[in-house]
């Protein structure tokens, strides 16, 4: 595996999920968003929101709330410490990646190895 | 890397949620502006000689205005809340916003009342609106620490702003003299900058919620959009 890539397979794939990413990226930025908005946000069916928050909520990087709001149920929710502390380490990850992927060039003999694989399929 | 392109758009939404329901600052604006409309048309009519009932009429027309909005905002909220859900705002971030332009207030009032009533102390008016910015300043404070509720904190910043917009057109009707002068009578600056204000919510506060309701979509459809490539992805290194 070339070098700055090697990075990839050590991100947690808890979050990494872009349902769940953008659930606790945007929880990141206020203190706490109620169930109806993270759908409207992240455009899934209330049963696969459930899931992906429950996930969240087991691993302990989101707190749920359930309360009546007059005779509606009203579900919010908020990162954790931890919740709030793995969303910047992820997003610094990423951030690295990028930066190594900008800067990565293919190993000399291997980008020859490849073009003489090319030329010569056989 | 698409996340990444994505994490400002989710991070815009969610820390702005509040300021980005533009139908009520709209409905707003769009009252202050006819408000200025008539402040304009009643300096322009009554000329150097303004009626005792001008300066109540602005008064009514303010608690009216204040009155509406409040009705507007009890209608509008509901079906936000019921349309995009709700977001607890960050109250530093929020207050830290307020904090910041609580100063160019002073300078703003100052430049109003000279420009209205040439004869009015500066000093005066100083005095009022470093007063003003100070009570401001407390509740903001307060409120950053939880003391202060949202409503009352609204309440407290709506009641300042329209007692001052209610003195400053109604201090000739308390016998303060103005200029002859069309452009520098009393009212004729509050009604140009309560036209201009109302007139940039107005239309501030449309974009703001087409921008709304834009970014949602585009979320929404980013992340499933993710979701299916990483489906994709997933397929292709099983196989």
């Amino acid at each position: 595996v070339p070098e700055p890539f090697e990075e990839l397979a050590d991100l947690d794939k808890l979050v990494h999920e872009p349902a769940r990413l953008a659930i606790l990226t945007s929880l990141s930025a206020c203190s706490g968003a109620d169930f109806l908005f993270l759908q409207r946000l992240t455009g899934l069916s209330k049963g696969n929101l459930s899931s992906h928050l429950a996930k969240l909520e087991t691993a302990g990087l989101v707190e749920v709330h359930k309360q009546f709001v007059g005779k509606t149920p009203h579900t919010s929710l908020a990162l954790t410490d931890a919740g709030r502390a793995t969303i910047e380490l992820h997003w610094d990850q990423l951030e690295r990646l990028r930066e190594a992927a900008r800067h990565w060039q293919p190993p000399r003999d291997a980008a020859t190895t490849a073009g003489e694989a090319e030329v010569n399929p056989g | 890397m698409n996340e990444l392109r994505e994490r400002r758009k989710l991070h815009y939404l969610a820390s702005r949620f509040e300021a980005l329901k533009g139908l009520q600052i709209a409905s707003f604006g769009l009252f202050l502006f006819c408000l200025g409309s008539g402040m304009l048309r009643m300096a322009w009519e009554h000329g150097r000689d303004v009626p005792l009932t001008a300066g109540w009429l602005v008064g009514f027309a303010l608690l009216f205005l204040l009155m509406f909005t409040a009705g507007v905002g009890e209608i509008l909220a509901p079906l936000y809340y019921r349309r995009y859900g709700s977001v607890a705002p960050d109250r530093r971030r929020l207050a830290a916003h307020l904090l910041t332009l609580t100063p160019w207030l002073l300078p703003l009032w100052v430049l109003i009342a000279a420009a209205t009533l040439r004869l009015i102390s500066i000093g005066v008016m100083l005095l009022v609106c470093t007063a003003m910015a100070a009570v401001v300043v407390l509740v903001a404070v307060t409120w950053l620490h939880g003391a202060t509720p949202r409503e009352l904190f609204t309440a407290a910043w709506f009641g300042l702003v329209g007692t001052v917009w209610y003195l400053v057109p109604g201090l000739p009707v308390h016998g303060v003299p103005q200029t002859s002068n069309y452009f520098f009578r009393a009212g004729v600056a509050t009604g140009w900058a309560c036209a201009a204000l109302g007139a940039a919510w107005l239309v501030g506060g449309l974009l703001d919620h087409a921008v709304l309701v834009r970014l949602l979509r585009s979320t929404a459809s980013g992340v499933q959009r993710h979701a299916g490539e990483v489906k994709a992805t997933e397929g292709t290194a099983s196989a």
